[in-house]
């Protein structure tokens, strides 16, 4: 059998179209939700509810979004980050292959550790980490010579670090719960010895899972269901309270006016302690 | 002795519970297509998620609600009836008032009856229930329920060792002499602290209480050993309000006593304020506060009129906060009007602090460093004092696993003046370490 050069151009375009689950701009794989501040989507801003396709890159630039990504998979990300849909495949119902590459910033990724099985990868500058279920953390920052934190709240993920930095030694560390690690900046030389993962306490993953975005808000009442149900537009955009909890309270109004006998007398100022922030 | 009271903080402890990430992915996904107002697409995944977890009785009230916005109210009873059943909180009562919701909705007042009587017996919704229970109505809604969130207490207790280098204050000039040496001294300053914080979604209430002694190891300097107290209560929108401006007020009364070496003093003081807090990105919030400070120091027979520093004092407060990443700014503008008793102390000041703060700065240390610079004018001194202050600090402070904390605080301050007996500066080093009582 023998095609045309017509139609193979033709056939071509018609997988474009209707396969477009392959092309960048082509059919929705996923949502974007919780969007604060400026996002953009393949450099053009975007709101909440935009549909994401395979290719497409979101930037957060000084904003929050989050990504639901077919029907169990939640990337958060944090001000400042670029990420890339580059693949997302539903195989025949069997298996769900999803590659996301983040050149930089910080992103907390929920996988439902039950259902469809999944091979989900996310690749940042110089490692890969592959999640076999189910919460995990990256910090990648966009300076490049600060190091990058790997860190798994619940369930296992294997970080593969490439070759140029550790040479021939193996370079593979498995995170599980609450364990994280700190891969140098390139420049610094990675020994193999230097992969070790730390445990981290509950309260400082805790920290750092609500720096990148907090739970979902309780649902629990009826008024609760309702106010979920308010047009975007009469909801401001809020500071997320939780970035501030704890940060310094304001300056110190005792001591008025200020004189040497007072200053010696009065601790006037209660500090909380930057925690959770 | 700032860092002290810096590292008696509250702070809450949690733990991820196993099919938790499911269920946040669940919530997650059920909330995004209510924002769509696709409330076929949220029950079905919920329902999804509750075939793989029925053991999450959050679900379940979640799939309740749902329902019973769909008007299937039966529907919703069942769901809010296994909710109640696997609830292993005192939500079980909030459960139990939704579940009484559906039934009167659904024209079943007998069993609404029951279930809110049950629902009474919980304090998170016991005023409501109570209050339902004569209103119900065969296929009408229950009133809105108010939960009772019961509040958190925190408690702590911490040292500080350290070392101060002008105790006294005496000026610049003595303290080139050896007279002025006496002022130097090791300091200890043991301190406990409770607060209480309950956060109604809607409404924040907070109290704080502090109660601290300060001990000074040199002889010279123990005249002003003293004991500091204080106690704060502030009320107003909860932070995590979807609100343009946030309001709170609140009150916070200190006193430092001293009674050493033949010398008796103490100041007590009150301090009224309003805070707003407006111009909220997320990045970004501005802060507007009005303290109305009033302050009376001890007087002895004998002592000058004039030098009678008790009086009110406003001090309006402009606060503006950038967030970037895992660092905090802080910048703003203080103006003080001080109308004292004694005409030496009347005044006002303009000060502009500066405050950074880092996450993290280094091996899991938080880093701290803070300037502010002050205009003092005694506007009716007899001495025509002009004063201008700065002070520098840094610090560092780590929270360990568990209930420790430590902090290592420096400052320094200067006081500029026309006047030499108010021209002095100090160094202060101390290092705090905290203990979580409760």
């Amino acid at each position: 059998m023998t095609f045309s050069k017509r139609r193979v151009g033709f056939s071509l375009i018609l997988c474009l179209v209707t396969c477009p689950v392959f092309a960048a701009g082509g059919a929705a794989v996923g949502h974007l939700t919780r969007v604060l501040g400026d996002v953009l989507v393949n450099s053009a801003p975007t709101k909440n509810g935009a549909p994401v396709a395979m290719g497409d890159t979101i930037e957060t630039q000084g904003g929050k979004a989050s990504l639901l990504l077919g029907k169990a998979t939640v990337i958060h990300l944090d001000s400042n980050s670029k990420l890339t849909v580059t693949q997302f495949v539903v195989d025949t119902g069997s298996v769900e292959t999803t590659t996301l590459d983040l050149p930089f910033g910080k992103t907390r990724a929920l996988v439902r550790s039950k259902g469809i099985r999944k091979d989900f990868k996310i690749r940042s500058r110089t490692a890969v980490m592959g999640v076999r279920g189910t919460h995990v953390y990256i910090d990648s920052p966009k300076d490049t010579s600060l190091p990058q934190k790997f860190v798994t709240f619940d369930g296992v993920a294997d970080v593969s670090v490439k070759n140029s930095i550790v040479g021939a030694a193996p370079k593979q560390v498995t995170l599980t719960k609450n364990e994280a690690f700190n891969l140098p900046a390139a420049t610094e030389g990675v020994k193999q010895g230097d992969l070790k993962p730390v445990t981290i306490s509950e309260e400082t993953a805790r920290a750092l899972a609500r720096e990148v975005a907090p739970p979902p808000v309780e649902i629990r009442t009826t008024s609760d269901v309702i106010k979920q149900t308010v047009p975007e537009s009469v909801t401001p955009t809020v500071v997320d309270p939780n970035l501030f909890q704890g940060a310094a309270n304001g300056f110190p109004i005792g001591g008025l006016p200020f004189d040497p006998l007072a200053d010696s007398l009065v601790p006037v100022t209660v500090t909380v302690v930057p925690h959770g922030f | 002795m700032f860092g002290l009271f810096a590292l008696m903080a509250l702070s809450g402890t949690f733990a991820y519970a196993a099919d938790e990430t499911d269920r946040e992915i669940a919530r997650t996904y059920t909330i995004f297509y209510l924002h769509q107002k696709d409330y076929s697409s949220a029950m079905e995944t919920l329902q999804e998620h509750l075939l793989a977890d029925p053991e999450d009785s959050e679900g379940w009230n979640f799939l309740g609600l749902l329902n019973l916005e769909s008007k299937k109210p039966a529907v919703a009873a069942e769901a809010f009836k296994k909710a109640a059943a696997l609830a292993k909180t005192n939500l079980r009562g909030l459960y139990l008032y939704n579940q009484a919701d559906a039934l009167a909705r659904a024209g079943d007042v007998k069993n609404a009856k029951v279930a809110l009587q049950q629902a009474a017996t919980e304090s998170v919704v016991q005023a409501s229930a109570n209050d339902a229970i004569g209103k119900i109505r065969a296929g009408k809604p229950l009133p809105q329920v108010q939960i009772n969130n019961p509040g958190t207490w925190k408690g702590s207790f911490a040292v500080q060792g350290g070392y101060d280098s002008n105790v006294l204050l005496f000026p610049t000039s003595v303290q080139a002499t050896s007279v002025g040496t006496g002022s130097a001294s090791p300091y200890l300053v043991p301190a406990l602290q409770a607060g209480y914080r309950r956060d109604s979604g809607e409404k924040l209430l907070e109290t704080n209480a502090v109660a601290a002694f300060t001990y000074m190891t040199k002889s010279t300097a123990q005249a002003f050993d003293n004991l500091y107290s204080s106690a704060s209560v502030d009320w107003g929108d909860s932070p995590g309000l979807a609100k343009s401006v946030l309001t709170s007020f609140g009150d916070e009364a200190g006193l430092a006593y001293l009674n050493n070496n033949g010398f008796r003093f103490y100041d007590w003081s009150n301090t009224v304020r309003g805070r707003a807090i407006f111009w909220r990105t997320l990045s970004s919030q501005t802060e507007l506060e009005l303290p109305v400070v009033y302050q009376k120091f001890a007087v002895d027979i004998g002592d000058d009129p004039a030098n009678d520093r008790s009086g009110v004092g406003v001090g309006p407060t402009l606060t503006h906060r950038h967030f970037f990443g895992a660092n905090l700014v802080s910048a703003g503008f203080q103006y003080q009007k001080f109308f004292a008793k004694g005409v030496n102390y009347r005044a006002n000041t303009f000060t502009l602090p500066v405050t950074y703060f880092r996450r993290n700065l280094l091996w899991g240390l938080n880093g701290t460093a803070g300037t502010e610079g002050s205009l003092i004018n005694y506007t009716e001194s007899t001495f025509g004092r002009r004063d201008k202050f700065m002070k520098f600090s840094v610090g560092l402070s780590q929270h360990f696993s568990g209930s420790w904390a430590m902090a290592l605080d420096y400052s320094y301050r200067k006081n500029f003046s026309n006047i030499d007996a108010a021209q002095y500066d100090k160094h202060m080093v101390g290092l705090t370490v905290s203990y979580d009582l409760f």
